[in-house]
């Protein structure tokens, strides 16, 4: 069967029509033949009985007279009757009184049976009648009369049946070639048009629907289906192709950022050394602005107070830029400490800070209060100069009441978090990054100071990877909260 | 003191030479300079002193570490390199107070290290610790 499922389908109805139609006509014409056969020998029978008795009633005179010569001719009539193929004429005792034989044939008359009767063999019909005088039965006439007209019969309905098979597969091919172009052409070009859609992937063909039979239904539900898939596949195209866009230009976008952020990180290098070389450059000649003017206050002694004023000024402005350049190296310096600390106490780091402002807690009357402290990794020096940068802004920066400065510390997200929190004039949400910007105030010279303290805060907080922020309002005081990484021994 | 005392300083500032000049007169100490302004010079100085075994021996040498041509480092070696200058007091003086070649000065023999003070009094105050220096290399 499966060479016969491969065939393409024009074949496979070719074949199906051919057989269904030879299988058709095959039984028609066998069961007509065999009706006709059997007819036509029960007629030939009935026939044969008649002929039979017309012969044997032409015989009785001359069995009766025991004329054998005119009974020889009455049987050698027969002749005419091409099918007859012998004839035997016997006396009522059985022994054989005339006979006729058809040259050619071997048969011979025997013995006829008591009664009338007609019998079939496979090649003849035999037929036995009585030869009758005045009621008495003085012989018996049988005629043997061969099946050849059947056969001939059975040969010409057998022809005539082929030649209608054969006719009907002509009409069959040709009728399939027309089936095909009604009902298979559009199944092919269907086919056709799947094949070069898959092949090609261009959803935009469609499949050429001129019925309105279930292939055309199947074409335009494939057309709409085509349709759908074109849209879809454009959506998609327009996708991909935006998407790689946007791929095209982030990957540009991040090009540039890396650029500049290269040229950043080149310029920020560049102003760190050029910051570290005037802090350092800037401190000699410095020293000899500051020491030799006040060797020149000293040696020109109290002149006027105009003259008091100037030296005050190049005092004080001396004094500042000292200041300045000593905060700028103790900024740039966090940088340029070692990476790999040692871990710290922050207990300990807060008693240091505190000692350090001793005179500032004690001349403002601030109360410190610290809860336990963990330890973190780090430099202590750094730690130190966190918290005493921080407590000293809530003493610097303190309302009319004296400070109260909290310190307290927690783990929040994996991380140590510190709080100093004080009730100090507060800052106010616009100024909450510039605050952490080195040398920038908010305040003018009536409160002491240079502006990097939180700077340093900060560089010391994000070196150790760690971030900084204030929470606070004008007025209601400002906590200042950091988060260090824990120590790894704590990472359990 | 019988006779005056002398002090090599090897100093490129003018400004400090005269401070130091000023605080240790303040401080009363009656002394000659021998001033080196370079590097190249100290080290000449050094090694013309070890031929010529004649010249006197300075009582205290004062030494910036921030000398053009050479540093301090080379300068002290040198001196230390000749028998002349093998048992000379010698005081560092930088303008920043950490010195990350101390420990090797120090392997060379060195008395004090010193930081440039920031202003006056201070430098003033330079001038006595100077001169406690110099009576207590007098007296030993």
């Amino acid at each position: 069967m499966t060479p016969f499922r491969d065939l393409p389908i024009k074949q496979k109805l070719m074949v199906l029509n051919i057989g269904i139609a030879a299988a058709a006509l095959l039984l028609s014409g066998f069961l007509l033949v065999v009706i006709d056969a059997v007819l036509f020998h029960q007629s030939l029978r009935s026939d044969l009985g008649t002929f039979a008795r017309v012969i044997a009633d032409n015989s009785t005179a001359s069995l009766a007279f025991d004329d054998p010569q005119s009974a020889g001719e009455i049987l050698g009539a027969l002749h005419a009757r091409t099918h007859v193929i012998s004839a035997c004429l016997a006396r009522e005792d059985g022994s054989m009184f005339a006979d006729f034989t058809r040259p050619g044939s071997n048969r011979r008359c025997e013995k006829p049976p008591p009664a009338d009767e007609i019998h079939s063999t496979w090649d003849a019909v035999i037929v036995t009648r009585g030869v009758v005088l005045k009621g008495r039965k003085i012989g018996s006439l049988t005629i043997a009369y061969d099946n050849g007209e059947l056969t001939e019969r059975i040969r010409i309905w057998g022809a005539a049946v082929l030649a209608v098979l054969a006719l009907s597969c002509l009409v069959v091919v040709w009728f399939s070639a027309r089936l095909r172009s009604i009902f298979l052409t559009p199944i092919v070009e269907l086919a056709r048009t799947t094949a070069a859609v898959s092949a090609t992937k261009v959803y935009s063909v469609r499949a050429a629907s001129t019925s309105g039979d279930e292939v055309g239904q199947l074409a335009g539900a494939f057309n709409e289906m085509l349709a759908g898939i074109e849209s879809r596949d454009a959506d998609l195209r327009t996708t991909l192709l935006e998407r790689e866009q946007a791929l095209a230009r982030l990957a540009e976008v991040n090009w540039e950022f890396q650029r500049s952020n290269e040229q950043l990180a080149r310029s920020n290098e560049d102003l760190e050394r050029f910051a570290f070389i005037a802090s350092h450059d800037m401190q000699e000649p410095l020293r000899m602005v500051t020491i030799y003017s006040q060797l020149l206050v000293k040696q020109c002694g109290e002149a006027n107070a105009e003259t008091a004023n100037y030296r005050d000024y190049i005092i004080s402005g001396t004094a500042r830029m000292r200041d300045l350049i000593a905060d700028l190296r103790s900024y740039l310096d966090i940088t340029t400490a070692p990476r790999e600390m040692g871990p710290v106490d922050v207990n300990g780091a807060i008693l240091k800070a505190k000692e350090s402002l001793r005179a500032a807690i004690e001349e403002s009357g601030a109360d410190v209060i610290s809860g336990p402290m963990p330890v973190v990794n780090g430099l202590e020096s750094h730690i130190v100069s966190l918290f005493q940068n921080l407590i000293g802004n809530a003493i610097k920066y303190r309302s009319d009441q004296p400070p109260r400065i909290r310190i307290s510390a927690a783990v929040v997200d994996g991380m140590n978090c510190f709080e100093v929190s004080d009730n100090g004039i507060g800052i106010a949400p616009e100024f909450h990054s510039q605050v952490f910007q080195a040398f920038r105030r908010l305040h003018g010279r009536e409160i002491d100071g240079t502006g990097i303290g939180l700077a340093i805060c900060q560089r010391i907080v994000e070196r150790k990877g760690g971030r900084i922020w204030v929470e606070s309002q004008v007025g209601q005081g400002a906590t200042f909260k950091f988060a260090l990484p824990r120590l790894h021994s704590e990472d359990v | 003191m019988s006779n005056k005392i002398s002090i090599l300083l090897m100093e490129d500032n003018p400004g400090d030479v005269q401070l130091l000049r000023l605080a240790l007169s303040t401080a009363g100490v009656d002394c000659e300079f021998i001033v080196i302004s370079d590097g190249a010079q100290a080290i000449q100085f050094a090694n013309q002193c070890a031929e010529d075994s004649g010249r006197i021996v300075p009582d205290l040498a004062i030494l910036d570490m921030d000398l053009p041509k050479h540093d301090g480092l080379a300068i002290l070696e040198a001196l230390r390199g000749s028998a002349h200058f093998a048992a000379l007091p010698v005081v560092i003086l930088t303008s920043s107070p950490t010195l990350r070649e101390l420990p090797k000065l120090q392997s060379l023999g060195i008395t004090r290290h010193l930081t440039k003070p920031p202003d006056l009094d201070a430098f003033m105050a330079l001038g006595v610790v100077i001169k406690e220096i110099l009576e207590a290399n007098r007296r030993s």
